[in-house]
């Protein structure tokens, strides 16, 4: 099992870090877009001669320092996603256009007669992106230029872009649309959970150092708050949850390297319902060891705490995710139950 | 955790899966699988059969009688084991005087001790707690004073586990008193229980159970040499120690035993002809306990795989074992809810009481996982020193 990241993972990370830095994040905010483009960062994930078909434990690490340095840029949504759809599809994959490309999960869309219609709602990357690549609900991949559909764009609650689209019967050309990948729907739903909750790994990571020094520095009565007890404690939390919520998401994206679907549900609703449940109340707590300066807009805390909330909210619920691990855990102990009076004879 | 394995990992499971089914005997596993809780006569068993094997101390030197295992082995071989409804071997000798005298016992002690706890012949007991010194381990009073070769101990210790059984205990005891701190005037003694002056008293439990007692110590005559290293320097050997202990408290492999057990109660019973593991509401709570054990049990191997056989846990255990014991009590208070009113008439477990009183009992004694080895606020307080530097 790998947890630290190994030469070339570490290298891709540390770029990033690097444009991120030399921007001054997470203090300012801007738009490293280009930057991060020529240094071929955020299609690392495509096929060559695009990318280097970078998988998804490969940018868990790059992932982690997006959200140390609460990037705005829309790496997940444009880059590392599409490039795993189409990494993934290989020769089933559709012929792609230059340009930014955006992933969005098509499973509400209806394809009749080659035309594709419907609405795709909060699609990040989606504001800024040329080309739209959908994952149809059959598994296959089909691509729309940004040019055949109506966009109305805006910002997610952390600042990063994202879009609504809508579709009226845009016809899908010859070429345009991939053959089929069994699974292949549902893996990118698992996918893009892991990839958000790595990005709030790294908010989380970096929301917990500031919360750590903030004890060490801030004084009343007196003395450092960060000697009172109770504030030791919820500090010891966040410190647990944080390092559980790392095992969990490199767990999780291996599991989405692998072939067994029940281990990856399992890993990937279970992280996403420690998000939504530990996680969410971390960054919570942490607001609250920080006092009146945590509320203010101008201190980064929000900011990171933000990016929880919305790996929280994207990608199925923490109660959606906990509804499908109940399910799984029910199959599959009757399964085990229907095997043991086997087991017991053998015995 | 089978995506992780190597080949040689999956080859070791199936050695361990081999003699698991041979070598277990029934009316053990039988006794888990029953939702009973094993007697100290089928621990004792599983002891010996495991000491035959040479497979008892997997977290010993191999010099000293362990396996040499790595971390991800030890624990291949614990979650194996106690799947398959094996008793959980006490840790008093093989996961904690067992070390201590491995780092820092005496040859004699070492040639004369260690192979004794692997072949189950010695039970250990520890004497830490007092009346007086709980969380405050550093406060206690039980005197040792040293007169020529010996030392003469008196005092009173508390919740010592099977000291019913075990006829050695290790100990500490005051031996300066006028020390500038607490710290520094204890020393580790190894005390028979059969010595003139110990009395061992039972201290019934909440679920009816006999674990726990009291033993007072009244002027025992203990030799110089049962001293473990150097006087006044106890606490450097209790502190590793405790790490140990809260280790093995942790005891990933037992909760996901019993997790699994929790799964098939849940299949087995019905809320309203529905069985319990359909309904949404119960099924929500098994997910999130499912999260957090998953979430624990990398988090474990993880750390654990950090650390050499024999090495220090130290700052590891008190991280691990708060979550750990957090995980066991929500199966048992899960178990528990389970049974509904079933759960209502009072059974004693040992006394052939299953299945509906098998969470209640489990709920009630499970209150103890977050005090003994040293309470979850203490191990919160030792992880904000850690992290904060306060």
């Amino acid at each position: 099992m790998n947890f630290t990241a190994n030469n070339e993972q570490r290298m891709i990370a540390d770029s990033f870090a690097r444009v991120f830095s030399d921007a001054g994040y997470p203090s300012t905010s801007g738009d490293n877009w280009a930057a991060l483009t020529e240094l071929g960062l955020t299609e690392a994930t495509f096929p060559e001669p695009r990318g280097f078909g970078a998988g998804v434990s490969d940018m868990i690490h790059s992932l982690i320092e997006c959200g140390r340095a609460a990037a705005p840029e829309p790496v997940i949504g444009a880059g590392v996603l599409p490039g795993l759809a189409l990494s993934r599809a290989g020769s089933a994959a559709p012929e792609m256009p230059e340009g930014t490309v955006c992933l969005a999960d098509g499973k509400n869309l209806a394809l009749k007669d080659d035309a594709l219609s419907g609405t795709l709602r909060v699609v990040p990357g989606a504001d800024t992106a040329d080309v739209l690549l959908i994952c149809l609900a059959d598994d296959r991949l089909a691509v729309v230029p940004m040019a055949e559909v109506k966009r109305d764009t805006y910002r997610l609650v952390d600042g990063r872009g994202a879009a609504d689209i809508e579709l009226v019967s845009v016809i899908i050309a010859d070429g345009a649309v991939g053959g089929v990948v069994p699974g292949l729907a549902e893996w990118l739903r698992d996918v893009a959970a892991v990839t958000f909750a790595a990005d709030a790994l790294g908010a989380l990571l970096a929301l917990r150092e500031m919360t750590q020094d903030y004890l060490k520095q801030r004084k009343q009565f007196g003395r450092p708050i960060g000697s009172f007890q109770a504030l030791q404690h919820a500090m010891a939390d966040i410190y647990h949850d944080a390092e559980h919520f790392l095992s969990l998401t490199h767990f999780a994206a291996q599991t989405c390297e692998g072939t067994d679907i029940a281990l990856r549900m399992r890993a990937v609703s279970s992280l996403k319902r420690f998000l939504g449940g530990r996680i969410r109340r971390a960054a919570a707590s942490a607001i609250q060891l920080h006092g009146g300066i945590g509320m203010t807009e101008e201190y980064p805390l929000g900011r990171f705490v933000k990016r929880v909330l919305v790996a929280d909210m994207l990608n199925g619920s923490a109660d959606a995710h906990g509804a499908r691990l109940a399910k799984l855990i029910a199959e599959e102990t009757r399964a085990g139950l229907q095997e043991a009076p086997e087991k017991e004879k053998v015995a | 955790m089978e995506l992780f394995y190597t080949d040689a990992d999956l080859a070791f499971r199936d050695e361990v899966r081999r003699f698991l089914k041979s070598d277990l005997p029934k009316d053990i596993s039988a006794t888990f699988f029953e939702y009973r809780r094993h007697s100290w006569e089928q621990m004792i068993e599983w002891h010996r059969i495991l000491g035959r094997k040479g497979w008892v101390a997997p977290n010993w030197p191999v010099e000293h009688g362990g396996t040499g295992w790595t971390p991800m082995q030890q624990y291949i071989f614990d979650s194996e084991a106690m799947q398959a409804g094996a008793p959980r071997l006490r840790p008093f000798g093989l996961k904690m005087i067992g070390p201590v005298l491995i780092r820092f016992g005496s040859e004699e002690q070492k040639a004369r001790f260690l192979p004794r706890i692997l072949s189950g012949e010695d039970y250990w007991c520890q004497g830490f707690s007092e009346p007086g010194a709980g969380s405050d381990l550093a406060s206690l009073k039980t005197r040792g004073v040293r007169e020529g070769d010996t030392y003469v101990v008196n005092g009173q210790k508390t919740w010592t586990t099977t000291a019913q059984h075990a006829n050695w205990m290790f100990t500490l005891v005051r031996t300066d008193p006028a020390a500038d701190r607490p710290q520094s005037g204890i020393s580790m003694l190894l005390i028979p229980l059969d010595s003139p002056g110990v009395t061992v008293r039972p201290i019934r439990t909440i679920d009816g159970d006999h674990h726990v007692n009291e033993v007072f110590l009244e002027d025992v005559r203990v030799p110089a040499d049962l001293l473990v290293g150097e006087e006044n320097k106890g606490w450097t050997y209790a502190k590793y120690l405790l790490g140990n202990e809260r280790v093995s408290i942790a005891n990933v492999g037992q909760s996901k035993a019993e997790l699994a057990l929790l799964k098939r109660l849940a299949a087995e019973r019905s809320r309203d002809g529905v069985a319990l593991i359909d309904d949404p509401v119960f099924g929500a709570k098994l997910a999130d306990l499912e999260a957090d054990f998953l979430a624990q049990e990398v988090t474990n191997l993880r750390m654990l795989s950090s650390v050499a056989p024999g090495g220090d846990v130290g700052a590891l255990s008190s991280f691990l074992k708060l979550r750990g014991s957090e995980i066991q009590q929500r199966i048992q208070e899960l178990a528990m809810e389970a049974a509904g009113t079933e759960a209502a008439p009072w059974q004693v477990l040992r006394e052939g009481g299953a299945k509906d009183g098998y969470g209640t009992h489990g709920w009630l004694f499970s209150r103890a996982f977050t005090i003994f080895g040293g309470s979850s606020e203490v191990m919160k307080n030792i992880v904000a020193k850690q992290v904060l530097g306060f």
